[in-house]
C-alpha cells in the first residue's frame, strides 16, 4: 500500500508541474517580453517609457520584433554580470533599447537575441522561409546572398542621407539593400616587445610580404617555443576566407564571386603559398584552429602574449590595449613586386528590412534605426571600441581619430574615404556552401597538410563548380 | 484470453454486449493517440518522400517537382557517397569499441562488491546527460597549444604534444571516445543482466570437467550472450546511422572535412544552406540503409521469441 | 596464502574500476570546477584540472537569474514532466486495451508499433519543419497553411510533437499486462468498476514499477533531447537548457563570447537533475533498458 501512496504522489506532482507548464505556456504565446523589470532603464529614464497601456488598445499598438540592434533582457542580465561590468559596445545595444523604448511610448518592441553568424544566419533564413520575417534583419558575410535571393527591400534613400557609400550594400543591380552601422578592415596589429626582445627595431613594421615573413621568422628563431612570430590565420570558418581576402585582392585577384570560382588562378595559389609559409610562424594548430579564441588570447591575454603579429580589424587596437599590449600598428604588407594595396571590410554589421514587413513596420523601423542607432551619440561607442561608424559628419571629422590609441583606426578610416574598399565576394548561388568548401577544404588544408596547392586547389573547384549553376 | 473471461461471467451478462463495449473502448483510447501520432509523422515520413523529388529552397511557396535530380547528384558526386561510408564506417568504429569495452564494464562489475553502485553510477551518469551539457568540455580540452588542455598532460609526461585538429586520426579517435564515453552505461548493464541470466550450475558443472576461466567464457558465456550482443550491435549501430551531434559539437567536420558524415550534411544541407530538396533525397538514403539495420533487428528479435 | 591472492585480486580490482569511474567522472569534474571560476581566471582553455584561486558562484547567479537561465529552466522542467504525462497515460490505456481486450483490427496497432521502431528520425526532421511552419490557422496561416510561420518560434512546438518511438512504451506495458493476475481486475469489475476506474485506481496502482520505469525514461529522454527545441525555437526565453547549451557549445568553436565558465555553469545545471533522477531510480532506469531489450 505504501508503495501505491507514493506513485500516486509523484503522480500529483507531475500533474501539478504540467498545469503550471501549460498555463504559463498559454499567457505567453512567444509574445514580446514585456521587460518590466529593466533596471538598467532607471538611470537614464527621464520620461520612463509607457508599458502599461490600456488592454483594449493593445491591438492598435505596433510591433516591431528587433533583431540584434537592442539588448534583450537575458542579454543585459550577462553583460552586467560580466567582469568590470558591461563594456562599451554592450552600452550600445542597451541604450538602443532604452531610448527606442522612451521614444516610441506605441511601439511594443521586441528583442530578438539570434547570435551571430551560421546562427543568426540559420534563425533568420528560418523566419523569412516560414513567412514570418523579423522587422529587420542583420549580418555581414550572408547579406549579399540575402539581397540576391530578393530577400530584402530596397533602403530609402532618406535612410542613406548622410551616410557614408562604404556602408551601404548595393546588390549587383546596383540598388542599396542595407546600411552597416559599423564596419573595419584589416591591419596588422604587432607586440613591440617580442620585436624587441629578437632585436628587430619595434617601430619599422614590415612593409612587403618578405619583409613580414623575414621578421616573422626571425621572431619565431629567437623564441625558440617560447613566442612566435606569427602569420595569416585561416580558421576552417569564415574568419580564414575574410583573413585571406585582403592578400588575393594586394595581388590584383579574388576568390571568384557570383557565378565564377577562381581557385585555379595562379595569383590565388601564389598567396595560398605565401598564406602557408607564414603558417609556419604560429604554434602548430594556432592558426587554423576551429575556435579563433586561442590565437586571440596569444596575443592579448597577459600571461600569454607570445604571439608577434596578428592581422584583425581595427577593433584588436581597443582590446590589445585594454590588455596592456604594447602595441604596435602597421596596415597590411604588399607582395614585393607589383602589389598594390588591397583589403576587405570586416566587422560590418549591415542592417536591412526583409520583404514581406508591412510598410508601417518598415517605416518605423528605418525611423528608429536612422534616429537612434545612427545617432551620433550612439555611434560615439563604437569610435570607443575603434571601429569606423557610417555618418560622413564623423568618418570626416579627424578630431574623432586623434589620440595614441586610435592609430590603427585613423589609417581605416583614411582608407574608407578613400572608398575602394568592399567586402567579402559573394555567390549567386550555394554561398553558403561554397565558402564551407573554401574554408575547410582550401584555406585549412594548405595549411595543415603539405598537399600540393594547385591539387588542392584544382579539387576544390571541381567541387564548387557544380555549386554555381 | 478474453474469451475464458466470459465463459466464467456468462451468465451474469450477455457477451455480445460486453464484446461490444470492449471494443468500443479499445478505439475510443487507441485511435486518439494513433491518429495524433500519425499526424506527427506519418505525415511528414510521406511528405519526405516527395521533398526528395523536388527542388526547395523554403523562399518560393512551394517545392518544384525535378524528379531524380537530387539522387543523381546523390550518386554522381563523390562527396556523397564518402560521407555515408563514413557515417557507416565511424558509426561502427564507435560501435565495435562500444561493446568490446562495455563487456569489459560488465565483466568487472559482475562480482558482489559494496562499492559496485558507486562504479556503476559513474559509468551510467554520461548516459542520462544531455550530449549539449557534456561536449564543452571536451572542446576545452583539446586545445591545440601545447601548455593547454590535455596537451599540458602529454607534455608533462615528456611526450610530444598533439596538434589535435590537424589530425583526422585524432578527431575520429575523440569522436569515438565521447561517444563510447556517453553510451558504454546501458550496453554494459545489458551485458550485465545477460551475464547474471546465465545459470551457474553450468560453470560447476565446468570446472568439475576441469575447464579453466578462458575454457569458461569460450564454452558458456559467450554463447549465453549471443543474443544481447546481437541486439546490442543491432541498436547501436542504428543510432550510430543518426549520429551528427557528436561531431557538430567536437570536429565540426574538421580537419578539412575529413571527419563530416552525411547526419551532419543533412543537417546543415537543411537548416544552414536551406537546400531543401537535397536534404530530402539524402534523407532518403541515409534512412533506407538504417531500415536494413532495423529489419535485421527486428527479424532477431522474432528468432529470439520463438526460441 | 590463497586468502592472499584473493585480497590482491580484490585490491587491483578496486584500484582499476576507481580509474575508469574517475575517468568517466572527470568531464563533469572539470566541468563544476570550471563553472566556479570566472572567464578571466579560466582563460581560454586553461588547465587539466581548473582549481579556483577565487572561487565564485557568479556563473550560477547568472543561470537562477529570472531574466538569465531561469525561464529555459522551467521551459525544461515543464517539458519534461508534460511528456511524462502524456506518455505514461499512453502506455497504460493503450497498452491495457491491446493486452486484454480482443477486437478486430488489434493486429494492425501491434504491427504500427513495431513499424514506427524501423523508421529513423532523419526521414523526418526536415520535411517536419516544413510542415510544422504549413500548419493552417496558426501563426496567421490560412487554411491552407500558407501566408504565417505555422509554429516556428512558438513555445507550443516544447509541448506539441510526439514521436513514434513513445509507441515502444505501449508495447512494454502491454507485455507487462501479461503477467498480472485478471482475478483482481475481475475482482474490481464486480465491485461495479468500470474501464477508467479499473485502469486508474486498480492497473495503474499496482503496476507501479512499470510506470516509474516508463515515467523515468521519458524525462530523462525529454529533458536531454536538444535538437528539437534547438530547431524551432529562436528565442532562449521560449527554449530549454539543452538547447540554448547546443548553441552556446557550438558557438565556443568560432564565434561569440567565449564564456567557458559560464557554460559550464548552464551545463551542470542541466546535468543535475538527470544525475538525482539517477541516484534514486536506477533501479527503475536499468529495468528500462533491460525490458526494452533483453525481453524485446
Amino acid at each position: 500500500m505504501k508503495r501505491i501512496r507514493k506513485w500516486t504522489a509523484v503522480l500529483m506532482i507531475i500533474c501539478v508541474c504540467t498545469a503550471i507548464g501549460l498555463s504559463a505556456c498559454s499567457s505567453a504565446p512567444s509574445g514580446p517580453q514585456s521587460g518590466g523589470a529593466n533596471e538598467g532603464a532607471g538611470q537614464t529614464a527621464t520620461s520612463a517609457p509607457q508599458e502599461q497601456q490600456p488592454e483594449g488598445e493593445t491591438g492598435e499598438k505596433l510591433s516591431l520584433s528587433i533583431v540584434y540592434m537592442g539588448y534583450n533582457d537575458t542579454q543585459i542580465e550577462a553583460a552586467n554580470a560580466k567582469e568590470g561590468g558591461a563594456v562599451s559596445q554592450d552600452h550600445y545595444y542597451m541604450t538602443n533599447r532604452e531610448k527606442a523604448e522612451a521614444a516610441y511610448p506605441n511601439i511594443d518592441f521586441e528583442w530578438n537575441d539570434w547570435g551571430w553568424a551560421e546562427t543568426l544566419d540559420q534563425r533568420q533564413r528560418a523566419a523569412i522561409s516560414a513567412n514570418n520575417p523579423p522587422s529587420n534583419i542583420v549580418g555581414e558575410s550572408f547579406i549579399p546572398a540575402y539581397a540576391n535571393s530578393g530577400i530584402l527591400q530596397e533602403v530609402p534613400a532618406s535612410v542613406l542621407e548622410g551616410i557614408d557609400p562604404s556602408f551601404v550594400y548595393y546588390a549587383a543591380d546596383g540598388k542599396p539593400y542595407a546600411v552597416a552601422f559599423k564596419t573595419s578592415i584589416f591591419m596588422l596589429f604587432y607586440n613591440k616587445e617580442l620585436l624587441r626582445k629578437a632585436e628587430l627595431d619595434p617601430e619599422v613594421p614590415p612593409k612587403t610580404w618578405s619583409e613580414f615573413q623575414t621578421m616573422s621568422e626571425a621572431i619565431t628563431a629567437a623564441g625558440n617555443g617560447e613566442f612566435w612570430g606569427g602569420g595569416i590565420p585561416s580558421f576552417p570558418n569564415n574568419g580564414g576566407a575574410l583573413r585571406a581576402t585582403p592578400f588575393f585582392r594586394q595581388l590584383g585577384t579574388d576568390f571568384g564571386g557570383n557565378d565564377t570560382i577562381n581557385l585555379n588562378d595562379e595569383k590565388v595559389q601564389q598567396a595560398l603559398a605565401y598564406i602557408r609559409q607564414m603558417d609556419k610562424n604560429f604554434p602548430a594548430g594556432l592558426g587554423n584552429n576551429n575556435d579563433e579564441g586561442p590565437m586571440w588570447n596569444a596575443f592579448e591575454q597577459p600571461d600569454e602574449q607570445d604571439l608577434a603579429f596578428v592581422i584583425n580589424g581595427t577593433w584588436e587596437e581597443a582590446s590589445a590595449m585594454r590588455y596592456g599590449v604594447d602595441l604596435g600598428v602597421a596596415p597590411l604588407p604588399v607582395p614585393d613586386e607589383d602589389g598594390k594595396v588591397g583589403n576587405c571590410l570586416v566587422g560590418t554589421v549591415y542592417v536591412g528590412v526583409p520583404v514581406g514587413v508591412s510598410e508601417e513596420e518598415t517605416n518605423a523601423f528605418w525611423d528608429f534605426y536612422r534616429n537612434i542607432c545612427l545617432s551620433e551619440e550612439q555611434l560615439q561607442y563604437w569610435i570607443e571600441e575603434s571601429y569606423a561608424v557610417p555618418l560622413t559628419s564623423m568618418l570626416e571629422n579627424d578630431a574623432l581619430y586623434e589620440g595614441e590609441d586610435k592609430a590603427a583606426l585613423r589609417v581605416a578610416v583614411e582608407t574608407l574615404r578613400s572608398g575602394t574598399v568592399t567586402g567579402q565576394a559573394a555567390f549567386l548561388k550555394n554561398d553558403a556552401q561554397i565558402w564551407e568548401i573554401i574554408n575547410q577544404q582550401v584555406l585549412a588544408r594548405v595549411t595543415m597538410t603539405d598537399d600540393p596547392i594547385d591539387q588542392i586547389c584544382a579539387q576544390a573547384q571541381a567541387q564548387i563548380e557544380p555549386l554555381l549553376n | 484470453m478474453t474469451a475464458t473471461v466470459n465463459k466464467v461471467r456468462g451468465e451474469r451478462r450477455r457477451p455480445s454486449a460486453r464484446r461490444r463495449r470492449e471494443v468500443r473502448t479499445a478505439y475510443l483510447v487507441l485511435l486518439p493517440f494513433f491518429l495524433y501520432i500519425a499526424i506527427w509523422n506519418l505525415v511528414p515520413l510521406l511528405f519526405g518522400l516527395y521533398l526528395g523529388f523536388t527542388e526547395y529552397n523554403a523562399l518560393s511557396s512551394t517545392p518544384k517537382w525535378i524528379g531524380l535530380a537530387n539522387f543523381k547528384t546523390f550518386f554522381s558526386v563523390p562527396e556523397y557517397g564518402a560521407l555515408m561510408w563514413r557515417q557507416i564506417w565511424m558509426g561502427l568504429l564507435a560501435l565495435a569499441m562500444n561493446t568490446v569495452i562495455s563487456f569489459a564494464l560488465a565483466l568487472a562489475l559482475n562480482v558482489s562488491s559494496k562499492v559496485k553502485g558507486l562504479f556503476r553510477t559513474a559509468i551510467y551518469v554520461p548516459n542520462v546527460s544531455a550530449v549539449s551539457a557534456t561536449t564543452a568540455v571536451f572542446v576545452a580540452l583539446l586545445n591545440p597549444l601545447a601548455d593547454q588542455g590535455l596537451n599540458r598532460i602529454l607534455t608533462s609526461l615528456g611526450g610530444a604534444a598533439v596538434t589535435w585538429n590537424y589530425s583526422a586520426f585524432w578527431m575520429t579517435f575523440w569522436i569515438v571516445t565521447y561517444f563510447v564515453w556517453q553510451r558504454v552505461g546501458p550496453a554494459a548493464i545489458i551485458w550485465l543482466g545477460g551475464l547474471q541470466a546465465i545459470d551457474p550450475s553450468l560453470y560447476e558443472a565446468a570446472r568439475v570437467d576441469g575447464a579453466n576461466f578462458w575454457q569458461q567464457v569460450r564454452y558458456i558465456t559467450l554463447p549465453g550472450l549471443k543474443f544481447i550482443a546481437m541486439y546490442i550491435l543491432l541498436t547501436g549501430i542504428i543510432g550510430a546511422m543518426q549520429m551528427f551531434d557528436v561531431v557538430m559539437f567536437i570536429s565540426k567536420g574538421n580537419p578539412f572535412g575529413q571527419t563530416d558524415v552525411l547526419m551532419y550534411r543533412i543537417y546543415r544541407d537543411g537548416f544552414i544552406n536551406f537546400n531543401l530538396g537535397m536534404a530530402g533525397a539524402e534523407s532518403l538514403a541515409l534512412g533506407l540503409v538504417t531500415v536494413v539495420f532495423a529489419l535485421g533487428y527486428l527479424w532477431l528479435q522474432r528468432r529470439n521469441e520463438d526460441e | 596464502m590463497k586468502r592472499y591472492a584473493k585480497y590482491l585480486l580484490k585490491g587491483s580490482w578496486l584500484l582499476v574500476m576507481s580509474v575508469v569511474s574517475f575517468l568517466f567522472a572527470y568531464p563533469f569534474v572539470y566541468s563544476v570546477l570550471g563553472s566556479l571560476m570566472l572567464k578571466s581566471e579560466f582563460g581560454n582553455m586553461g588547465t587539466l584540472f581548473p582549481i579556483p584561486e577565487h572561487a565564485t558562484l557568479q556563473n550560477y547567479a547568472f543561470v537562477f537569474s529570472i531574466d538569465g537561465g531561469f525561464a529555459p529552466l522551467l521551459n525544461s522542467l515543464q517539458r519534461a514532466a508534460w511528456y511524462t504525462l502524456v506518455t505514461v497515460a499512453m502506455a497504460v490505456l493503450c497498452g491495457y486495451v491491446l493486452a486484454r481486450y480482443d477486437f478486430r483490427g488489434k493486429k494492425f496497432f501491434l504491427i504500427a508499433i513495431v513499424a514506427a521502431q524501423v523508421v529513423p528520425s532523419v526521414l523526418t526532421i526536415i520535411p517536419s519543419y516544413i510542415l510544422v511552419s504549413r500548419i493552417p490557422f496558426m501563426g496567421g496561416n490560412d487554411w491552407l497553411g500558407r501566408g504565417g510561420h505555422g509554429l516556428i518560434n512558438n513555445k507550443l512546438m516544447l509541448f506539441l510533437p510526439l514521436g513514434w518511438g513513445s509507441l515502444l512504451w505501449v508495447f512494454l506495458f502491454s507485455q507487462s499486462m501479461k503477467s498480472f493476475p485478471k482475478a483482481i481486475e475481475e475482482a474490481a469489475e464486480i465491485d461495479g468498476c468500470g474501464f477508467w476506474r479499473i485502469v486508474t485506481w486498480v492497473v495503474l496502482r499496482l503496476q507501479g514499477p512499470i510506470v516509474a520505469v516508463i515515467a523515468i525514461n521519458t524525462a530523462l529522454s525529454n529533458w536531454n533531447d536538444w535538437l528539437t527545441p534547438f530547431l524551432y525555437i529562436n528565442n532562449v526565453a521560449d527554449s530549454t537548457l539543452t538547447a540554448w547549451l547546443a548553441t552556446l557549445t557550438s558557438n565556443l568553436q568560432q564565434f561569440g563570447d567565449k564564456d567557458y565558465p559560464k557554460v559550464f555553469a548552464l551545463a551542470t545545471v542541466a546535468v543535475i537533475p538527470p544525475f538525482l533522477i539517477f541516484l534514486f531510480f536506477q533501479k527503475y532506469i536499468i529495468q528500462g533498458i533491460a525490458s526494452a531489450g533483453v525481453k524485446g
